[in-house]
């Protein structure tokens, strides 16, 4: 019977060999990769993506939450966005018209991701409440004017951070939670239908904080937590996730499937964007900012999206700033929050409509602003 | 009205932990005696012509209960050994609830029960409910307030608690009424209570509470002696368990300029014990040597002589808890920790620590314009102070 002490000391070793195992990989996989993604298209002669003043159509604001916005999502067809905010709403806005038809008072407030279902008639959301709760927009409200929770998904024991639809099917939704576990939900009978990570193995060790799925695969979602790493799940094998990738060395606070649905791009506290390749679990490309003159720290990257073609990368910092990145030459073309009526706080969220002809940004500032691209059709 | 039920339900059930664990008490203390009995016969075989011949055969102690109560002991303990206990019971309270106050008056009960600091487990409320489990368990059981007060495991695991609290114009503390101003009774100010549970692991999501005015930390002072186990059933002493939180929450980025205010609870129950269970059973507070004069007991200052002003042992130890925190804070942030006493079952003294949370975060938003002098701002205790 071991003692205590003798535990410990095999625990440190053999952490301590997996620390060199994974140098060991990182070095291997380092000499694999001859170049990275940017220095490939700088050496076929690819230039930067350049933008007019007249490429992008002026900013609209809107306006409505009283409170820190922490999460937006589109519908996938109508131009409908919902966004969750501290002050405890959920809003649903037209967004060609700027007009609210929808706003829905939270049983908990703090509230950190909110999604659209495919067919726009439901929303869900979830937070500090360690749950998943969903509303059916055509519902009537009830006495004090509230609309009602058509169900509630409870079984998380931690707070859940990011929700998801499967594409094309109302009746699933996945979540991402701080008690480290992603669960796919049949949303009809409010049971859990498969949970990945937790007392299975090859989980996450901390918690999820962000999750996307793959839309031309959609059995194949990413999971991108605070113990670094981004894990690649196939819905129909909950027991252990199919790939781990490393790389980043700080939470990663957001992931999104690449449009092709082969690669996918990341966020994290760590300042940086990445691009990885999802088969090979090759890290393609780091996007790292330009170190800040007075020395601060640098920002954190909150959230992230690709355009429609995924030749942009649009990134969103605790700083306000909104980078729209060349993704083949890994250089910032333009800065959205240097624009005139830019967001004056951390920008917390974002997303692309699904023809992607707008990118809706939402801040710390209350606020979510619509920025509409001229020049959708060509990326 | 849900919420009394299962609040109720709650309480119901908790009385059958409590029993379980003196009843579990009751058969390891039983064993104990009965071991060393039979250490001692062992030791002297002939045992013939001994006034107590028959004592190795014997295998009644002060602990023992009768063959009727100890079946029912052992159903409750095989309960709770499945980890079903709080399945079976609540339903079936009310029958069972006069023998469980039969055991509960059992002489080898309380016998058990006198020796309840070697019970970590059972909470210090446990005789308030076990004295009146008849009562508490009929349907008819209404709840009042003091009882919610008691009882343990009533707010939620998962999930935040928050009030909203204002501090109307008929504050009757004299000492605060010169400074009201009628701005004051239309601010409101948001309470938020988070459980600890997920605390240390999950701590990303503390960064929603970037814009709180102040982080209320309670801790309560006769946690020093007592225990838990945690999720990999390691016995955690609950005070190092505070200390740990109290550390990570210090050390978080959100709450880098923010103020602490720490409450210190139960300290009545700090003095019922601190005669017995001496502070250093704390490693924490290993190097707690309080003067204290040979005619200190029980823990009550019966002369001046040697001891500090006038200070019981238990107020000394509870000071000395303060400032054992206030050392901490400040090795780890530079910065100043608030500090105050409250008893969580007196409504005024409750009231007076939130006041005081208000003086500071008030003190806060003054700086710029009064400045952060020490000598205007210091003190542990709230007290006046014109400007």
């Amino acid at each position: 019977m071991a003692s205590v002490a003798e535990l410990k000391e095999k625990h440190a070793a053999a952490t301590a060999s997996v620390n060199s195992l994974r140098e060991r990989l990182r070095q291997r996989r380092q000499t694999l990769l001859d170049t990275d993604v940017e220095k490939y298209s700088k050496a076929q002669g690819r230039t930067a993506v350049s933008f007019n003043p007249t490429d992008l159509v002026c900013c609209r604001t809107l306006q409505g939450h009283s409170g820190k916005v922490y999460s937006l999502d589109w519908t996938p067809e109508k131009n409908w966005i919902v966004s969750a905010s501290q002050d405890g709403r959920l809003i649903v806005w037209n967004a060609l018209t700027s007009q609210k038809t929808h706003a829905i008072k939270l049983h908990c407030p703090w509230v950190m991701t909110c999604a659209f279902a495919p067919n726009g008639q439901s929303v869900a959301c979830g937070g500090l409440d360690s749950a998943c709760s969903i509303f059916n927009l055509s519902s009537q409200a009830d006495r004090d004017g509230n609309m009602p929770v058509s169900r509630v998904l409870t079984g998380h024991k931690g707070y859940v951070s990011s929700c998801q639809y499967v594409p094309d099917q109302e009746t699933r939704l996945i979540t991402g939670s701080g008690d480290q576990t992603c669960v796919l939900w049949d949303v009809t009978t409010g049971q859990r239908i498969s949970i990945f990570g937790g007392e299975f193995p090859s989980g996450h060790t901390a918690d999820v904080l962000s999750l996307s799925i793959n839309s031309l695969n959609t059995n194949m979602f990413i999971s991108g937590s605070c113990d670094t790493t981004v894990r690649l799940w196939d819905l129909r094998i909950a027991s252990r996730a199919v790939r781990t990738y490393h790389g980043h060395e700080g939470d990663i606070n957001s992931v999104k499937f690449f449009p092709d649905g082969q690669r996918f791009g990341t966020g994290s506290d760590d300042g940086t964007c990445r691009l990885f390749d999802m088969r090979t679990g090759h890290q393609l490309q780091v996007y790292n900012r330009e170190p800040d003159r007075n020395d601060n720290e640098l920002p954190i990257v909150t959230s992230v999206a690709f355009s429609i073609s995924g030749r942009l990368l649009f990134a969103g910092y605790s700083n306000g700033d909104c980078y729209v990145w060349d993704t083949l030459l890994a250089e910032m073309v333009l800065n959205l929050g240097t624009l005139q009526n830019s967001h004056e706080g951390r920008i917390s969220c974002l997303g692309l409509s699904s023809d992607g002809s707008a990118l809706c940004t939402g801040s710390w500032d209350k606020n979510l602003k619509l920025r509409g691209m001229a020049w959708h059709e060509l990326l | 009205m849900d919420e009394c039920e299962d609040l109720k339900l709650i309480i119901q059930s908790n009385i059958y932990r409590y029993i379980g664990i003196l009843l579990e008490g009751r058969e390891r203390f039983e064993e104990e005696v009965l071991a060393d009995r039979r250490k001692l016969c062992q030791h002297d075989p002939s045992s013939s012509g001994r006034p107590e011949s028959g004592f190795c055969d014997e295998e009644v102690t002060e602990y023992s209960i009768v063959p009727r109560l100890k079946a029912f002991s052992d159903w409750i303990l095989k309960a709770m050994a499945l980890g079903n206990l709080e399945d079976i019971f609540p339903a079936a309270s009310r029958e069972y609830a006069p023998l469980v106050e039969e055991l509960w008056k059992d002489p080898a009960i309380q016998a058990t029960y006198r020796r309840r600091n070697e019970l970590p487990f059972l909470p210090s409320a446990a005789s308030y409910f076990l004295d009146r489990v008849v009562d508490i368990s009929r349907t008819e059981y209404e709840l009042c307030d003091i009882d919610i007060l008691y009882a343990d495991g009533i707010t939620s695991s998962d999930g935040l608690a928050s009030t909203d609290i204002s501090f109307p114009q008929l504050a009757l503390d004299l000492r605060v009424a010169d400074e009201l101003d009628p701005q004051d009774t239309l601010l409101r100010y948001q309470l938020i209570r988070i459980n600890n549970k997920g605390l240390r692991e999950n701590s990303k999501w503390l960064q929603m509470f970037d814009d709180v005015s102040l982080v209320i930390f309670c801790v309560a002072v006769s946690d020093y002696d007592e225990y838990y186990e945690d999720a990999n059933g390691t016995v955690v002493n609950k005070m190092i368990e505070s200390k740990q939180l109290f550390e990570s929450i210090a050390l978080h980025p959100t709450f880098e300029q923010m103020n602490f205010l720490l409450l210190l609870t139960k300290f009545d129950l700090l003095e019922q014990k601190i005669g017995k269970s001496p502070l250093t059973a704390c490693d924490w507070f290993a190097e707690f040597t309080p003067l204290v004069s040979r005619n200190l007991i029980d823990g009550t200052s019966r002369s001046k002589r040697g001891s500090h002003n006038g200070a019981s042992l238990a107020q000394m130890a509870a000071h000395y808890i303060g400032v054992k925190f206030k050392r901490l804070f400040h090795s780890l942030t530079e910065r100043k920790l608030y500090v105050s006493y409250v008893n969580a079952l007196d409504q005024q003294s409750v009231c007076s620590a939130i006041r005081y949370g208000r003086e500071i975060v008030k003190w806060e938003e003054e700086k710029p314009v009064f400045g952060s002098s020490e000598t205007v701002y210091s003190g542990d205790e709230p007290s006046s102070y014109s400007h």
